[in-house]
């Protein structure tokens, strides 16, 4: 019974997200290669990477159109290769949860960034 | 952390089945907010980050938002988890709200022109400056030679003020805002058909609706936040059914299950065919109409009788010739419309903009007067609001040019006097006149009619239609421009420039569309030498001499409480709506006639603090606003566009917004993440035109209409249908209003930005 | 106090007369039908003899049914220990 409580505490885990969103401007390093910049990244993404476009399309973002800048950036002045906790907590604040409590370090830990679903469907 | 035990087991239960099911959390989420984060903690964080209540400060949602400060600087945005509106969601636009306050257009000091620049001046130059030229004008050309232009998204405290200055101490009724390009229709259906404006039932209706009738709305791109409660809505109950009328595929097609994709500018015989079928079929409440409605052609009260004789002509076959749809689809939409116990009707601009504007609200209306779906859980006629304080400031407020605060009018020489008593002035002061309504105003300023013009917080040279005939007039005249941020179209050509605090830099209330008014906190102090609206306007007022009325007004707080003694014994009643109040709570819904009152979920009905119990008599309905308690039913004409396609013009040009954007870009433009998802000014063409016209994705074309001529770059996609274009009008490098058309309806005064004739050609 | 949800299958035809039926039976709360054919259940009984007798009720007396899933199962006891070795 114990580890099935364990199994379930790591899906309540997945469901919460950390503290808010701070609009920390933090630099990964990496950055966007240098492109026509007069284009939308979906215009872009549609053909470049069309599986994740394709994943993104299915996901809840895609249904609601929420583009990929909302995670990444615009990819010219701000960029985040990853997405980061901060940001998904802005919108998702109804889920904002203290990881330290949790035996988790990021909401990427359990959710997929381009579907967004659980890592294990 | 505090926690339930049996929620969590709840909780901890449904996600247990909705994992296995692979559809994560889309519920539970409730149960779980228990056991996160609680309440002080959410406030004050353990990264230092204090968060203050807010209201988000774009559409008329009114999403509850978190402004994240630290050390004096914002630093983030949440959504405000404990606002029902919402419930911690945001959409694109909110989350980059904090951003715009320290963008890099903010105008930080006052402005004035010189030998034809703006130049950087200190306060007591611009404002005595404008005060003496506003005497000057008012002395020699009369106070009519002055106007005031507001705005949508001002606080109800600024419009207010301004209000109170204008009508009842300069004595103008000159007093406009952009609302009149966005809601007076709504505002005119709903005057007419129930004798107030403002919808009857809330958002607390869509959890309860079965039916999502939605005219003339692209919510999932202009309301984010109210498509998605209403897809949800959808997703968890299956059995609910949407219907769309609309010329375009949108987004919102999505979670469609039938859509009427009519011409633009002829959907009223839609709504009048499905009145028809409704009564053919017997789908009507008849004891509803008996009690509660009156029929009316518009001059005449007319029969029941009259009315179903006018609506013959309007078969399901006629009303789809005249609007371009099948007839069998209009037969399906009467059909789940009548048999449908919980129907919500959602309009916004394609509704409104219209010279047939008031007409169609008032078609819609009559959809749920017949059926009595109006007044009970999950229905409503119910108009969605573009700007977040367009109902709150503006349409509560009195600021358009034939209101007065609390719902009242300056044509009644009983409001007047109230108003003006309420103002400290005598009753003639107030005119009772209505003054010029906004494209009237704007044609006065070109004709040199009005000599001076202050505009706070929007930007009428990029925002009013038919922009060619109108630009001229604004800069010749002495114009005054409130704004955060410099340089938008209007501010550039002012000649003097207002540097106003912004949203997070001053405390204030807005009123959204669901009739609740929210509390937004002060976080920040003002960026550079910024100033809140209403001191400014209070500043001017004591500069031009009419100080004594102004004196008071030292917070925000005390313009508030003066406004709210406007309300009292109103359907609009916000007397327990107090500062302190508003402040803890998420809103409150008026009428709210004490501080124990809970706030209204329904209008005109048992819950209704001013239902009459007595005059009703056992009516479920009662409409006090109206003389005998009934609204009525209007058997309108099912009048076309102003402008319908020729054959030199065949092209039918709509406009309107996309999801990432607002208005003219003031501070959506700011923000880089939001400016990507659609870089580049285009227009949207059906793919079967662009083949005939030869026109591929990314080429340019120009679009030529009898005012003006415009070159974007063309975006083919299956969502205009065949016929029709959609330019939508936010880049200020490619003013779309050049090409749109200002007739306006001749009830609610507003322009038909929604149709025009145009012709398109390979650039 | 027992809770559990349980995910019951019903063919997609009558599936809305199940979950109307189902909401009638006294502790049972029906969240939404899923992937067409899915509604989950949440039950509230008060021992486990009770929840057995609604599981059977429900799997034997209700017409269009495929079949019923429990997914979970707790009682408020067992949940002292959740708290614990959680924190
Ligand atoms: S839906 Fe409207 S109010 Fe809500 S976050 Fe988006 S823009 Fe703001």
């Amino acid at each position: 019974m114990k580890k099935f409580y364990l199994a379930l505490l790591i899906i309540i885990a997945a469901v919460v997200v950390s503290y808010g969103f701070i609009g920390a401007q933090q630099s990964q390093g990496d950055k966007h290669p240098d492109v026509d910049w007069t284009l939308s990244c979906q215009e872009c993404h549609s053909e470049m990477t069309p599986e994740v476009y394709k994943d993104w399309e299915l996901s809840k973002h895609g249904d609601v159109d929420f583009g990929c800048y909302i995670c990444h950036g615009d990819g010219q002045e701000v960029f985040y290769p990853k997405g980061t906790d901060e940001r998904c907590g802005g919108c998702h604040a109804a889920q904002l949860v203290e990881f330290e409590k949790t035996k988790f370090n990021s909401c990427y830990d359990c959710h997929n960034g381009h579907t967004l679903k659980f890592h294990n469907e | 952390m505090s926690l339930s035990r049996r929620d969590f087991l709840r909780a901890s239960a449904l996600s247990a089945a909705a994992t296995t099911l692979g559809i994560g959390s889309i519920f539970g989420n409730e149960a779980f907010a228990k056991a996160k984060i609680d309440e002080a903690d959410f406030m004050q964080d353990s990264k230092g980050v204090q968060w203050h209540k807010s209201v988000c400060r774009f559409c008329g949602v009114g999403c509850g938002v978190m402004l994240g400060v630290k050390d004096g600087k914002p630093v983030g945005i949440r959504g405000d988890k404990e606002n029902t509106v919402n419930s911690g969601l945001l959409c694109v636009k909110a989350f980059y709200l904090h951003q715009m306050i320290t963008a890099k257009n903010r105008l930080l000091y006052p402005m004035i022109r010189k030998n034809g620049k703006l130049t950087r001046a200190t306060w007591e130059e611009a404002l005595d400056l404008v005060a003496s030229k506003f005497s000057e004008i008012r002395d020699k050309y009369g106070p009519d030679a002055l106007a005031f232009y507001g705005s949508g998204q001002a606080e109800t405290e600024e419009t207010y003020v301004a209000n109170k200055l204008f009508k009842g101490h300069i004595g103008t009724n000159n007093v406009e805002g952009n609302p009149r390009l966005c809601m007076a229709s709504a505002v005119g259906g709903y005057t007419t058909t129930f004798g107030a404006d403002e919808p009857i039932g809330t958002y607390d209706d869509i959890e309860k609706c079965d039916l999502f009738f939605i005219v003339g709305s692209n919510t999932a791109e202009a309301h984010p936040v109210l498509y998605d409660r209403i897809a949800r809505r959808k997703r968890q109950n299956p059995n609910v059914k949407i219907v769309i009328v609309d010329p375009r595929k949108t987004p919102t097609n999505k979670i469609a299950d039938l859509h009427l994709q009519v011409i633009p500018g002829y959907d009223l015989a839609i709504i009048h065919a499905i009145a028809k079928l409704i009564i053919d079929n017997g789908y009507t409440d008849e004891q509803f109409i008996k009690d509660s409605v009156n029929f009316s052609d518009g001059k005449n009260p007319i029969t029941y009788e009259d009315y179903k004789k006018f609506l013959e002509k309007y078969t399901p076959e006629y009303a789809a010739k005249q609007c371009g749809v099948n007839a069998d689809d209009i037969v399906k939409a009467a059909k789940l419309f009548g048999e449908t116990p919980r129907v919500m009707t959602m309009w916004c601009m394609g509704v409104n903009q219209r010279v047939a504007g008031v007409f169609l609200n008032n078609l819609i209306h009559n959809l749920h007067l017949l059926t009595g779906k109006l007044g009970k859980d999950g229905c409503d006629s119910f108009s969605l609001t573009g700007q977040p304080n367009a109902c709150g400031g503006v349409r509560e407020g009195g600021g358009l040019c034939h209101l007065l605060p609390g719902h009242r009018v300056v044509a009644n020489e009983q409001h007047r006097k109230e108003i003006a008593e309420l103002w400290n002035v005598p009753a003639e002061k107030i005119q009772p006149k209505p003054g010029k309504h906004t494209v009237a105003m704007f044609d006065a300023l070109g004709k040199g009619e009005i000599k001076g013009i202050y505009i706070l917080c929007t930007n009428p040279a990029q925002s009013i239609p038919n922009l060619n005939k109108y630009l001229k007039g604004m800069s010749d005249a002495f114009m005054v421009v409130a704004e955060s941020f410099h340089p938008t179209e209007t501010s550039q050509v002012a000649d003097v420039v207002l540097p106003a605090a912004f949203w997070g830099e001053k405390e204030g209330v807005y009123g959204c569309t669901e009739r609740r008014s929210q509390h937004m906190a002060q976080a920040l102090k003002p960026s550079g030498e910024a100033r809140w609206d209403g001191f400014i306007l209070a500043d001017i007022a004591k500069r031009m001499g009419y100080g004594n009325n102004f004196e008071h007004f030292t917070s925000v707080e005390a313009v508030w409480t003066e406004y709210i003694k406007s309300t009292k014994g109103k359907d609009m009643d916000l007397t327990g709506a107090t500062f302190a109040r508003l402040k803890k709570v998420r809103g409150l819904r008026w009428p709210v006639p004490s501080e124990d009152h809970p706030g209204t979920t329904h209008r005109f009905t048992d819950g209704d603090p001013y239902f009459p119990k007595d005059k009703a008599a056992g009516k479920r309905m009662y409409f006090y606003t109206k003389p005998d308690g009934r609204a009525t039913i209007f058997a309108r004409p099912d009048k076309g566009p102003e402008e319908p396609t020729s054959a030199e013009y065949p092209i039918a040009l709509t406009t309107g917004r996309i999801m990432e954007q607002w208005h003219t870009m003031t501070m959506t433009g700011q923000v880089p993440e939001l400016v990507r998802a659609a870089p580049n000014p285009y227009v949207e063409i059906n793919p079967e035109d662009a083949k005939e016209w030869g026109v591929k994705t990314r080429d340019k074309v120009r679009m030529v209409t009898k005012r003006g001529s415009l070159i974007v770059e063309a975006k083919v996609v299956d969502r205009p249908r065949k016929g029709t274009i959609f330019v939508p009008w936010h880049w200020p490098e490619s003013l779309t209003n050049i090409l749109t058309i200002d007739a306006v309806d001749p009830g609610s005064k507003e322009p038909e930005y929604k149709v025009a004739a145009c012709r398109v050609e390979k650039a | 106090m027992i809770i559990a949800s349980m995910i019951v299958k019903a063919l997609p035809e009558n599936i809305d007369e199940v979950v109307l039926k189902l909401n009638n039976i006294p502790n049972v709360t029906t969240y939404g039908v899923h992937k067409e054919e899915n509604i989950i259940l949440l039950i509230e009984a008060d021992s486990e003899d009770q929840l057995k007798d609604l599981s059977r009720y429900i799997n034997s007396e209700f017409e269009g049914i495929l079949g019923t899933y429990p997914t979970f199962v707790a009682s408020d006891e067992e949940m002292e220990d959740v708290i614990k070795s959680s924190n």
